[in-house]
């Protein structure tokens, strides 16, 4: 069944706007659940846009800014999938609800419409609250619907989607290792270098390759506890 | 049609907002194709100093506010210039610098929005049409906010330095001479030159000072980087407050950050000016203000307490030197 477009409008608007009815249509499966993954996608590139200063930085050139991008929103896709993953597991296995995972996945999918505006965190100076804003109303977003979805209170929603997640990043530092290496990789990959993504390295990144005129950047030294800097031993 | 109006006013500065990073951005990853060593070889600006050859006790960088277009000043900020090189026959007065653009490319030159930048040039001259010339000011407002962005302020500290070298360096900088630099930074100028002045400091190695003239700034780590900062403002000049309400660092309640830091250090340098408003008539750089009925010249009461600190600097420099 294919979603006209005034119903994946009104689909994503009620999400954005946290109305009940959402999971309705989701509940039917073809096009609903196809649009839910779309706009997972969507949203993973945009934040992909968002956070592109981390492939400018690490001066990459415009065809693999591109192809990063795309490689950046499949890893979202595919992070989220892992989560409503762990979503349908705890609905499964810990409340007893018999419910598909397709379902569940659309669920999740649809609940990060919100960040679908993730391009925005792009934005000088206001970017990085915008962003903040953004992930948490697509908490509630993904509660709201994990709510409906599943016949839960707001609060047993709520616990679900924590521990979903809890689960999910237990899963990731031990297991999914080779998930994440493999994610890595993938970037790597794509951007054609090593990507510097933590702010330390990222200022000695800026520091380093001095051109004509520019010193080279000073280490600093390491001070010893209890000794004065420069004082006698 | 309000509506539809508004709406469109606020997707053309959405918009904008999202493209301001990417002239800085887009240089730092060599997209423009020019190296990091060398602003835009084809359109930089001249590098001219002010007024003829010295024998330097100090240089002078000025980054004008978020009017400037290129490297053509404003006539009252000329004046103000001349003034200085006027009076300190030793300091090097350097002001042609675009502080807006990391490749120092003017709004006029070499740019694919130049001809829409030259109509509202035009404009703001002209005094037309003030809401549309008020666009060249949300424009460079925009790469303050860049520049104050913890992810975007270093690429653009970088390359602002790099801008700032090469003037320096024409005008016949000696690196390793010690001779002191000042940054003259005039409202959304002055976090320009803060977030350079790490950069500029590790270049040169010289004594470093920011004059502040109401000056609208974040607490950056170029801070950090500062022998002192002279703020200068006016009391009945609002503008710099926006700087002290909308960068949290500037909070007293931020006490690690860079500014409370600057402050606590004593290299805080507090200046009150008389009555004069941020820019327009009346303003600091007004030479036919009115002020309690009476006709006054603010900008030559501006020149003399800048020169009054410009004088400052070069007589610790030399006490410096000395000692």
């Amino acid at each position: 069944m294919m979603l006209d477009l005034e119903t994946a409008i009104a689909l994503i608007r009620d999400t954005l706007l946290l109305q009940p009815g959402t999971t309705e249509l989701l509940r039917l499966g073809g096009g609903a659940l196809r649009l839910a993954f779309y706009v997972l996608l969507a949203a993973g590139l945009s934040e992909a846009v968002g956070e592109s200063v981390v492939l400018f930085v690490n001066r990459v050139s415009p065809r693999r800014f591109a192809i990063s991008l795309l490689i950046s929103a499949f890893i979202f896709a595919f992070g989220y999938l892992f989560f409503a993953l762990s979503v349908y597991l705890l609905a499964r296995y810990a409340l007893r609800i018999d419910v598909p995972f397709s379902f569940v996945a659309g669920m999740v999918a649809l609940g990060q419409a919100p960040r679908l505006f993730g391009y925005l965190s792009f934005i000088p100076y206001l970017g990085l609250p915008i962003s903040v804003l953004l992930w948490i109303w697509s908490v509630v977003a993904t509660i709201v619907g994990v709510a409906e979805g599943l016949s839960l209170a707001p609060l047993e929603a709520l616990l679900t989607v924590a521990l979903g997640a809890l689960i999910l990043v237990s899963v990731q530092r031990t297991v999914g290792g080779p998930l994440i290496a493999l994610a890595r990789l993938a970037r790597r990959q794509a951007a054609g270098v090593p990507l510097v993504t933590n702010r330390r390295e990222w200022l000695e990144l800026i520091d380093s390759a001095p051109e004509p005129g520019l010193a080279e950047p000073r280490v600093r030294a390491r001070r010893r506890p209890g000794r004065k800097p420069g004082g006698a031993a | 049609m309000i509506t539809l109006l508004i709406a469109v006013a606020i997707g053309a500065l959405t918009l904008s907002l999202l493209l301001s990073p990417i002239e800085t951005l887009g240089w730092w990853a060599g997209w423009y194709g020019e190296g990091l060593e060398h602003p835009h070889e084809a359109s930089h600006a001249a590098y001219r100093r002010i007024g003829g050859d010295k024998e330097p006790r100090q240089f002078v960088v000025y980054l004008d506010g978020i009017a400037k277009v290129g490297a053509e000043n404003y006539d009252d900020v000329q004046g103000l210039l001349n003034q200085l090189d006027a009076a300190l026959p030793r300091a090097v007065i350097l002001g042609d610098l675009m502080p807006y653009s990391v490749r120092n490319v003017g709004l006029l030159d070499e740019r694919p929005l130049a001809r829409f930048w030259r109509r509202m040039f035009e404009y703001k001259l002209a005094g037309k049409h003030s809401l549309l010339a008020f666009s060249i000011n949300i424009r460079n407002l925009f790469q303050v906010l860049v520049a104050a962005d913890q992810r975007y302020g270093p690429v653009y500290g970088r390359g602002e330095a790099q801008v700032m070298l090469t003037s320096l360096l024409r005008a016949g900088y000696v690196p390793g001479s010690g001779v002191p630099i000042t940054v003259l930074g005039y409202s959304g100028g002055v976090q320009i030159g803060i977030v350079a002045a790490r950069f500029l400091k590790r270049a040169l190695d010289a004594p470093l000072t920011v004059v502040s003239l109401a000056g609208v700034m974040a607490s950056d780590a170029g801070l950090d980087a500062l022998d002192r900062l002279y703020d200068l403002r006016s009391p009945s000049d609002h503008v710099p407050l926006y700087g002290r309400v909308l960068f949290p660092g500037r909070w007293p309640l931020a006490r690690g950050s860079h500014w409370n830091r600057l402050r606590r250090d004593g290299r805080l340098v507090n200046v009150v000016l008389g009555p004069m408003r941020h820019n327009g008539s009346e303003s600091y750089l007004d030479d036919e203000a009115f002020a309690n009925g009476a006709e006054v010249d603010n900008q030559t009461a501006t020149a003399t307490a800048i020169i009054a600190v410009l004088g400052e600097i070069e007589g610790s420099a030399v006490d410096a030197a000395r000692s």
